[in-house]
């Protein structure tokens, strides 16, 4: 009876140690496979009141954010380069609102914040806010639409990723795209968004359609590094009516040296 | 004690040890948790976009002034006489320019706008723009004002905003006003019917939907004893423009035609 009751006294014991390392290795964030290389498990991600993956915060690119290839321009849209770096020079020049794609990679903290029916993303460069529906709602008629330099974009969640679809964009502020092209009224932007490393990179998937601009879809990826806070998140300042800055600015397009 | 008992109470103290660990574990932690979904979604979501109601003032500016006349100090009032004298007498047009150093933004101007206001409400930041431009950012995470050397480089006409939920009431406070703007018809920010703010103001905003979320309530509560006797109180109401689109304005800076007429008066096209 002893020998019996020490038995079951060393079942329990194996069998609450077995548990616990058990538990503590599923809930590790790593963990060793055969051959002692460490396999990362992902990270559970921020979450909203509605139980998508919550991408509010401020992000940032660094030099080994982009996974750009050159876009297959059509010949029309070759043939007008030149065209379309003058637009953009002078929308800088001008001070104007930038607009898609650059406000999503002006080079300083990109501030994104999430809501249950709309999410926000607001960058430094001169731009409106741009705002992505997440309420069910469809684009307005085509004859309805007002374009605007961020277009309108409506999203939708796919599981983990934020599909978000954007049209009616206007013909102002920077044009230019990624990889080569430049964005008119009859663009489609279809972009994928979707967190990394428990929510410590933002991966954006961008994909331009259109017929007069590219051969085939131009798809490309952005990684934003999330960052913490940061001082308050002013638009810079921007003068039109500095000359200095003009004079800077436009002898690009002459290919003369600023004076 | 006999080596039986011993075993038993060995097996007892051991399986107790399992249960105590199964419940302090993460998971067993996170399962005993209300999820923060529920947390969240307790407060309303005021996001949209927000006309503000005119209940008929005729102008804009008779808008502004259609709210209670505050009591105010005989300085202010002295003040508000010299630039309505100013204003009266043709100095219409503000020559204070634009500078890095001028304030951007003005809050109780755009609170009372006529382009709607948009808004988006998240869980750490709730954004109030005008139309599709950028505007106020309400910090909901629990921070604390900046001190004072924070709040002078913030240089902004909409100062620092924190609220927090009561009820389903949004409690916004605001302070971090310039002391002046580059406005030379009203150097002090104007508050609606003769109030001011500067840099000694507190604001005090309660959102509240309203009529099914078809209405937006917001109370305004300014104080400032060197400014009023006692706090000036007024209310909005905004309606909701449901599925409403923020529209862009300005110019098309690439057309000849105005870079024409900007070079001809030595400016920028207006935009």
């Amino acid at each position: 009876m002893t020998t019996r009751l020490l038995r079951i006294g060393l079942a329990v014991s194996a069998l609450a140690v077995g548990a616990i390392l058990a538990l503590s290795t599923g809930l590790s964030s790593s963990a060793q496979a055969p051959g002692g290389i460490s396999m990362a498990r992902p990270a559970a991600v921020p979450r909203d009141a509605l139980g998508h993956p919550d991408i509010s915060g401020y992000w940032e690119l660094r030099y080994d954010s982009r996974n750009v290839p050159p876009a297959s321009l059509t010949q029309d849209a070759a043939s007008k380069e030149a065209e379309q770096r003058q637009h953009d020079l002078l929308a800088i020049r001008f001070c104007a609102l930038v607009g898609m794609p650059e406000v999503m990679e002006d080079g300083a903290t990109l501030d994104i914040r999430q809501g249950p029916s709309v999410i926000g993303m607001l960058a430094k460069t001169p731009s409106s806010v741009r705002y992505i529906y997440t309420d069910g709602r469809s684009h307005p008629a085509k004859d309805e639409i007002d374009p605007v330099t961020n277009g309108n974009s409506i999203g939708q969640w796919e599981g983990d990723a934020l599909m978000v679809d954007t049209i009616g964009f206007s013909d102002r502020g920077i044009t230019a795209i990624p990889g080569g092209g430049f964005r008119t009224p009859d663009s489609h932007l279809v972009e994928r968004f979707h967190l990394l490393n428990g929510g410590a990179l933002l991966s954006a998937t961008s994909t331009w359609d259109d017929a007069q601009v590219f051969k085939t879809p131009h798809t490309y990826e952005f990684r934003y590094y999330k960052v913490p806070e940061i001082s308050y998140p002013l638009q810079y300042g921007c003068s039109a009516n500095d000359q200095d800055r003009a004079n800077f600015i436009m002898s690009a397009m002459s290919g003369t040296k600023p004076e | 004690m006999t080596f039986r008992a011993n075993a038993r109470r060995w097996s007892i103290a051991v399986a107790a040890f399992c249960l105590v660990a199964l419940m302090i574990s993460p998971k067993g932690l996170k399962s005993a948790q209300a999820p923060a979904s529920q947390a969240s979604s307790a407060t309303p979501d005021i996001s949209g976009l927000w006309l503000v109601h005119d209940p008929g003032s005729g102008d804009w500016s008779s808008f502004f002034d259609n709210v209670p006349k505050p009591a105010i100090l005989p300085e202010i009032q002295k003040m508000n006489d010299d630039d309505n004298t100013r204003v009266a007498a043709g100095s219409v047009v503000s020559t204070g320019g634009r500078g890095p150093n001028c304030p951007t933004g003005n809050l109780p101007m755009m609170m009372a706008s006529s382009p709607p206001l948009n808004i988006v409400e998240s869980k750490g930041e709730i954004w109030i723009g005008s139309e599709a431009n950028r505007g106020r950012i309400i910090y909901t995470d629990g921070r604390a004002h900046p001190d004072a050397a924070g709040l002078k480089a913030l240089n902004s006409g909409v100062g620092h905003s924190i609220g927090h939920w009561e009820g389903d009431t949004l409690v916004v406070d605001t302070i971090g006003f310039p002391a002046r703007t580059c406005d030379t018809r009203w150097p002090v920010m104007r508050v609606p019917n003769g109030g001011r703010a500067k840099d000694t103001t507190h604001l005090t905003e309660r959102f509240r939907l309203i009529n099914g979320g078809k209405q937006l309530s917001v109370t305004f509560t300014w104080e400032d004893p060197t400014i009023y006797l006692k706090p000036h109180i007024y209310s909005y109401t905004y309606d909701l423009i449901e599925n409403g689109l923020p529209l862009e304005g300005g110019n098309d800076v690439t057309d000849q035609d105005l870079l024409k007429q900007a070079q001809g008066r030595g400016g920028a096209p207006r935009y």
